[in-house]
Parts: structure tokens; sequence; C-alpha cells
């Protein structure tokens, strides 16, 4: 494995060996390190100093199902801090097939040019793109693969990331060839954007599959993690209902965030959840899908397709995440109305979470009413158009809040809340507040936990087991699900990563590698300006009540400042 | 008192399909100090306790709670999220 270096001033290529130091380190892990060793972290995140990182985990490169993911890093303009972000689809395996362990976009441009980078066994190649400049994810993708064939892998942003918005991320092809596998969180597309790179083409045809040192051992332990995943009860809830099985279990708890995080009940909630998404899409038939995979070779398959009522696909897939900030958060309880706001999104090359986040911060500002889903599609054009208004809501729920005066902010360290109330779940709340990527349901759901979610006593160990596990498989460049298959069997983590590498690894290699990134990411917000007092939930959730529970989040401060003492 | 009425309430793998459709609800009477188990039993309703989610009162409880008159039971398959 290599590292390659894309040098955006010059446009030059340059590859090298990995460093030592590096070598057992992926995903997640990897880019903290490379961001510890070679960015500033007082930087301009969208200066010439700053890095665009693409890093698959240790386990990418072998259809291992639900771990093939790409890590995408930097300073993150949204937030400040540390980022990483990641995403399915095939860049990561792809990546890997070419042997490269980490791919660096550095310095800045020095004209207006915009550039598509073309890797292949050979190197890298810059390649003018000033037709593609301004288009959708969508438009730039299909003209992608007609110039570069349809066995490409692209990771690509949208217009928003050329604006340089703070909520643009960086889409991926799926196995499709569908630019809908985001890397959305913390404004990694605006750092893209800043290098003047719209997409990443890999070409891997000349490429090889990753050396196993022991394909024997390797296939054994594969062959017990995929039993084990198939057999989950959770794999067969996800590929019925996909992640929109969730809006049930959330609501039940009080936790669904409903017009701008007002309250943890929504009314119509029947309309939106996943049970009834199901049985729509089955009726529509077409090109709807309830279940597809995201990656080649995923056997959990917690993606779909929705279609209109004609059969026509609307938008792939329809994510719980999205379905709940575009949808309770606002008030609006159409799917169909949610799914093409999703498509818009996602064209523009923008995050659903800050966006939805920021509409509802708009409508709580008098901008549109709560339910009007009409006019949330009006604003999220003005992000399209250009607009003064647009280029703020672009910028994500934290920035809105500070343009249009706005208290109720579900955002820490600038990163918009996913679609879970910390007021009623109290342990992700603990995860929001401390995790260095900002508010983060990836980093550290504890929803499953069958805990009192309401008790602020239980919560920061909840928490901290599950961040330190999130970390570890978002440095193997395994998805959520996969985690369910590796519960069942943990000894499979130490099996494949030695009969993949040769090394020697402890049993808790996962907890290890999940300790070192936050560590490492710790360090890169200490020195990027970071206290504790950035790791809080916005005021307002510690007295302003939320119904129905009435519930205020009230884990102790001391919680959240040793949560990671012993690391 | 010796019965009290509640109501079952089923997500996502536990909608049993019949003929009608999804199953969404299950309103149940049941003996005045009996637990979620025993209801269970009588309703013929199996889970997996380990992977099921019993939430009362916006609160998860164990299969040893005594339901009280009015309770709405979720019986929700276990996720890690969305």
């Amino acid at each position: 494995m290599e590292v390659w270096r894309i040098d955006t001033a010059n446009q030059k290529f340059g590859k090298e060996p990995v460093p030592a130091h590096w070598e057992r380190l992926g995903g997640r892990a990897l880019i903290a390190r490379v961001l510890l060793d070679e960015v500033n972290p007082t930087c301009d995140p969208l200066g010439p100093n700053n890095k665009l990182i693409l890093a698959p985990g240790l386990l990418v490169g072998h259809m291992l199902s639900s771990c093939d993911r790409i890590s995408f890093g930097g300073k993150s303009p949204l937030t400040g801090g540390v980022k990483e972000s990641n995403a399915g689809g095939t860049t990561g395996l792809k990546l890997v097939y070419l042997g490269i362990k980490t791919l660096l976009l550095e310095d800045a441009p020095k004209d207006d040019r915009w550039w598509v980078v073309y890797l292949n066994k050979e190197g890298a190649t810059f390649e003018p793109a000033l037709d593609l400049v301004g288009l959708g994810v969508y438009a730039t993708a299909e003209k992608l693969l007609e110039r570069y064939g349809k066995d490409v892998a692209i990771a690509l942003i949208g217009p928003a990331g050329e604006r340089l918005q703070l909520a643009a991320g960086i889409q991926n092809l799926d196995k499709d060839r569908v630019p809908s596998r985001i890397a959305a969180r913390g404004g990694l597309g605006a750092l893209m954007g800043s290098k003047h790179i719209k997409a990443i083409v890999i070409d891997a045809k000349d490429g090889n599959k990753p050396e196993i040192q022991d394909f024997e051992s390797f296939k054994a332990a594969q062959k017990r993690f995929t039993k084990s995943l198939m057999e989950h009860p959770q794999t067969k809830i996800y590929a019925d209902y996909g992640t929109n099985a969730m809006p049930g279990m959330s609501d039940g708890f009080g936790g669904m965030p409903t017009r701008n995080f007002s309250a943890g009940h929504f009314e119509g909630l029947d309309r939106i959840r996943g049970e009834t998404m199901r049985e729509l899409l089955l009726q529509r038939g077409g090109e709807a899908e309830t279940t597809h995979a995201c990656m080649p070779g995923c056997t959990i398959r917690c993606s779909n397709v929705y279609a209109d009522e004609n059969g026509k696909t609307i938008v792939s897939p329809l994510e719980y995440e999205t379905v709940g900030l575009l949808g309770p958060n606002l008030g609006i309880d159409d799917l169909d109305a949610i799914a093409r706001m999703n498509y818009e999104i996602n064209d523009l090359g923008l995050d659903t979470i800050d966006i939805g986040a920021a509409l509802g911060v708009a409508a709580e500002a008098g901008l549109m009413e709560f339910g009007d889903s009409k006019r949330a599609m009006e604003l999220i054009q003005e992000i399209r158009q250009g607009t003064v208004l647009g280029r703020v809501l672009g910028n994500g729920a934290a920035v809105t809040g500070r343009a249009l005066n706005v208290r109720r902010v579900p955002a820490v360290k600038g990163q918009a809340m996913s679609a879970y109330e910390p007021r009623a779940i109290k342990g992700t709340g603990v995860t929001y507040a401390t995790s260095p990527q900002g508010a983060d349901h990836t980093a550290g759901l504890t929803i499953r936990a069958k805990i009192d979610h309401l008790d602020p006593k239980v919560q920061a160990e909840v928490s901290r087991m599950v961040q330190i596990n999130m970390a570890g498989y978002d440095s193997l460049g395994a998805c959520v699900f996969a985690g369910n298959g590796f519960a069942g069997v943990p000894e499979t983590i130490k099996q494949l990563i030695e009969a993949r590498y040769g090394w020697e690894v402890a049993e808790n290699f996962l907890q290890e590698l999940g300790k070192t990134a936050i560590k490492l990411e710790r360090e890169f917000n200490r020195k990027a300006g970071f206290t504790a007092a950035d790791d809080r939930l916005p005021e307002f959730m510690r007295y302003e009540p939320l119904p129905p529970n009435n519930s205020v989040f009230d884990v102790s401060e001391e919680d959240l400042d040793h949560i990671f003492d012993d690391l | 008192m010796s019965e009290v009425e509640v109501t079952f309430q089923l997500h996502t793998v536990l909608q049993i399909q019949t003929p009608n459709g999804r199953l969404t609800s299950l309103p149940h009477k049941m003996r005045f100090g009996g637990t979620i188990a025993d209801a269970l039993r009588d309703l013929g309703l199996q889970i997996n306790p380990d992977e099921t989610l019993i939430v009362v009162n916006r609160q998860n409880v164990g299969l040893d709670y005594q339901p009280k008159a009015g309770d709405v039971i979720h019986l929700i398959p276990a996720i890690a999220g969305g």
C-alpha cells in the first residue's frame, strides 16, 4: 500500500511508502493521525494548509459484507475541528485495488480552473472540469460515467461544494452507479471545493485485490462473520424497512425531533414511518425497491429506491435521518414531499441533516410555516439559486441560527443534531456533546440500550462504550450495522485483521483502534482551540422541557468532562 | 378490579401480515396484576426478549412489568439506529 499525494496548486502527483506509524491505522483513526502529523490545527479549513484525506478502513477491499466504507477527513470547515465522514459505495474498494492506503489532496489552486482528478494504476492526472462546474451531482456523475466508462468509482461534489458551503458533502457512486452515498457531515464537500476538485475518478481496472497473508483463515473468519450477520434479527429489519424502521422507536421514547426540536412526539408519525413506507413502495412497484445494497457484497441491504405513484424513482435511498429532519422536524408528514426535497438536497451536494435542521431553524424564524412542504422546497431552491438566504441555509443550522437570530439551534460544535432528541435519549446527548466530531449520531447512538434513557446518571458510561466501538468500526471501514454481525463473533475482527495483514493484534483490537482514534481527535481539537466548553449541548436543552416527557438534558458537566479520562 | 384493558402496539417485523393487511395494534383484556409475559402468552405472541424493546409511557420495561388500565405497550424489535 502507498500514500498518494495530489498537489492541487501545481496539478502534480506523487506517491510514497506508508510511514510505519500509519500502517496499523485505517479510516477514521488514520485521518486523525494524518491531521496531527501534517495539518496545522489552527489553519483556515478552506485554505492551502488544510488537506482532504481519503482513507479506506483496514478491512476494505474484500467485499466483506458491509465493510468497504471510505472515510473522508480534514479539518472541518463546519466545526473548525477534526472531521471524519464515511460513506458506502465503491470508492473505498477501488482505492484499495489501486494500492492506496490514503489519498491526500494538498495545497490550494492559484487560479480559477477546476479539475477532475483521474486515478489509475499509473498514478493521477488532472483533467479540465470546465463542462462540469455548476452541474448538480446527478448530471455530473452521468457525464463522468460517459467519459470514463461504467467501471469507475467516483467521489464528487455538487454546486454547494463549489461555493464552499459549510454543509456540503462528498457523494460517491453506489453499486448501481447512482451518486447517492454521501460523506455528508462537517462540510468536507466545501474542503474539496476549496481545492477546485469537482470529482475524483478511480479507474481500478488494472488494479488488484489486496493481498491476504493467510487466505484460509480469512475465509473462515469471513464465513463466520457473514453467518452471524445474516442470522442477526436486526438484519431482517433493516432489509425489510431500511433505516426508516427507526421512527416508531424514536417516537416511542418521546425522542423524535419535531418542529425544530420543540417536541419529541410527532402526531403525523404513522404517515412517515418505515412500515408505511414499505407498504407504499410495495404497492407502487415499478422502480421502487424496499431493499437495496449500497456496496457490492452487502448482505444487509438496508438501502431502498423510493418511487412515485407511477413507479418512477424520486430518490434513492430515503433514510431515517433525512425523514426525521425533513419530516417531523419541519412538521411535514408527506413522504413524497420529503423524498423530493431529499433529491434536491442530494443534487446540490448537501447534507440532509444539516439542511433539514437549518430549515427547522428558518421555520422558527418565521420564514416558513411548519408543515408547509411547498415553502420548504422553495427555500431549498434559494440554495440552488445562490440567493443571500440560500447561501445562509447552505451553511447549515448553526450559521442559519446566527443569521436569523434564533436561539433554539440543535447543533454542537456547529454541526446539527441527527434525528434523536437528546433530552429524551440522553446517552445520545452525551455523544453529541462529547464526540470530537460534533453532533453526530454515527459517533455513538445509545437508543438500543435497555436503560432508563431519562436517568442522567447512567448515560456517560453507555455513550463512552458505544463511541469507542463506533470509532473502531469507522477505522475498519465497517458499517455500523456490520457491528451486529461482529457482536456475535467478536473474535473474527482479530482473525480477519491478522489473516489480512499478518500482524498480531490484541483481542480487543476494535476498542484499541477506537480509543486511538478518539484520543488523536481530541488532541487535534485541543490544538485547534477547543475546550470543555465546546463539549456541551445548546443551553436551551438544559432548561427548556421537552414534551411529552417534559425532560431536560441534565447529565452533569462533570460526566461530560471526564468521559474520556482513561483513554 | 379484576381485569385491565391494555393495547399492544406492534412495530416493524412484529406487524403480522394478515389477509386484511398489517396488524399494528392488539387490544387486550388481562388479569389485574398479570405481567406482560402473561399477556404475550395469552395472545400467542412470541418475541425475542433480548432483541425486543418493551416500552410503556416512553420507558423501557421488562417482561415482568404489570400493566395498568389503559397502558399502550410498544413491542419494538430493537435496531441500533438509522
